[in-house]
């Protein structure tokens, strides 16, 4: 049958709970502010020498970091991409990122990047 | 199909509110409207769920010419990103969303008239809210929509490619409420598939010298982005993007089917094809008597211009200095006044359903009313 299933009403329904509860301006700014989402994962060094998960280069041995056991095979994790680090590279601490550099076409364009 | 009178749902605004629905106005006009449907028969949506496919097959193979042939010039595109995206193309970056509008009267092939594959939005009215809507008013009845169930699937295909602290970003410009509602609906059904989501501005992206960062100065892996490609190529940032340290949904190679050239490139490469309208990248007599003309890189109706006898319609805006491509015009069917677009929906590329938009004026923009749909699986409407 090419229709659409109908889907199940379960995934349905937790979607719409959530949303009553917080709407989607109300989601987004309980996300923006929940330390949880991700905070932290930034001091994780290792993080600096994963490259674009995408990318299927050659493979390499992947830094190890204090208390890891071994270097993660998740695809992604052992490679280096065109603009990835090197272990030496990665032990500095990286420069403050300078910000605004996207952005500034649709702030003067007066409408919204939608199509 | 056909175009229904229906009593809106009491306390439907009430109703849309609860779903995160809040636009439903926009420049004081009724964005949202349930005083009317779109009723289709089953071999309707079969033939719209077909062609949507076909198209996108198309669309595939007009990309590997693209790339093969090296038309960055002809498509506007900096040679010196042509690397970056055939890399990305060669090696399959993952694609979520696109929408193809058709121009379709419930009796001819649906016919292209041009594929939003970078940034569509209209997403989470045709997933969600008009979903709500036919539970309530057709609950009998069924819906080409799949949408959601189809995007919570890709996700899952991306978590898989992620190593295990993969997380997504999901940059947007916030005061933009459709722009909003579609990069949050996203992340929610980003969410829901077990990544992790983290929503940001477009102006708060930062680059360190080596990579994209968030305002945590946590490096940004994965960016879903509802901000179009064309832009950031221009942009400060924009030849960071070469390094290929971050991964972007959507990906690079879909800057060659957002751009309007794509249309002429399609008529060289199958001409004639019942989906697709005659296309060129000048004035042309295959044209016939009217025809449709797009700037290669537009949004929203804007600088769109319908020309023929007796035909003439305009839209103003600032875009167009890249040059402009020729259409055919196919005319949208009319209904109680009103032009009939039907939006249909590409998820990780196969066809899952279908979001109409209505107009007073031939040209549609953002806009324009979205009106739900539904069809009987038994037969007719």
């Amino acid at each position: 049958m090419p229709s659409p299933n109908t889907p199940p009403p379960n995934s349905r329904m937790s979607r719409g709970v959530k949303l009553v509860l917080m709407g989607v301006a109300g989601a987004a700014l309980l996300y923006s502010c929940a330390p949880g989402v991700g905070a932290g994962l930034g001091a994780l060094p290792y993080l600096w020498f994963l490259p674009n998960p995408f990318f299927r280069g050659p493979a390499v041995s992947g830094p190890q970091t204090p208390g890891s056991t071994a270097t993660t095979t998740r695809p992604g994790s052992t490679a280096t991409s065109p603009g990835a680090t090197t272990p030496d590279a990665a032990k500095a601490t990286p420069a403050p990122s300078s910000r605004g550099g996207f952005g500034s076409t649709g702030s003067t364009s007066g409408s919204s990047s939608s199509s | 199909m056909r175009r229904e009178i229906t009593a809106p749902r009491p306390g439907w605004q009430q109703k849309l509110e609860q779903l995160g629905f809040d636009f439903y106005v926009l420049d004081s006009k009724a964005y949202w409207t349930e005083q009317a449907c779109y009723a289709f028969t089953a071999d309707q949506i079969d033939e719209l769920e077909a062609s949507t496919e076909e198209l996108h097959g198309l669309c595939l193979k007009a990309v590997e010419h693209v790339v093969a042939n090296r038309l960055w010039e002809r498509m506007r595109i900096p040679p010196a990103w042509g690397d970056y995206i055939e890399r990305v193309w060669r090696r399959s970056d993952p694609t979520m969303a696109g929408r193809f509008d058709l121009a379709y009267d419930g009796r001819n092939p649906p016919k292209l008239l041009e594929y939003n594959a970078d940034t569509p939005t209209a997403l989470y009215e045709a997933a969600v809210v008009q979903w709500y809507w036919l539970k309530d008013v057709k609950p009998d009845a069924d819906q080409f929509n799949s949408i959601h169930e189809k995007l919570i699937e890709a996700w899952r295909g991306i978590l898989a490619r992620l190593p295990p602290e993969g997380l997504v970003h999901f940059a947007r410009f916030e005061d933009h409420p459709e722009d909003l509602a579609t990069s949050e609906y996203l992340r929610d059904t980003a969410l829901q598939a077990g990544l992790a989501g983290k929503p940001i501005s477009v102006a708060q992206i930062g680059w360190n010298g080596r990579r994209f960062t968030d305002p945590d100065e946590m490096p940004i892996q994965v960016l879903s982005k509802l901000y179009p490609w064309e832009w950031m190529v221009c942009e400060e940032f924009g030849v960071h993007v070469l390094t290929d340290t971050t991964a972007f949904l959507e990906p690079a190679w879909k800057m060659i089917l957002s751009n309007k050239m794509i249309l002429p490139l399609l008529w060289e490469g199958f001409p004639n094809h019942r989906n697709l309208l005659p296309a060129f990248d000048s004035e042309h007599p295959d044209l016939g008597r009217a025809f449709v003309k797009k700037p290669i890189f537009g949004r929203e109706g804007h600088n769109v211009t319908v020309v023929g006898p007796g035909v003439f319609d305009t839209a103003g805006g600032n875009y167009g200095t890249e040059g402009f491509v020729w259409q055919a015009y196919e005319p949208l069917p009319v209904f109680d006044g009103n032009y009939a677009l039907v939006g249909s929906w590409v998820i990780d590329g196969k066809a899952a359903g279908i979001g109409m938009r209505e107009d007073e004026r031939r040209i549609t923009h953002n806009n324009s009313r979205f009106v739900p749909h539904y069809f009987n699986p038994t037969g007719g409407p």
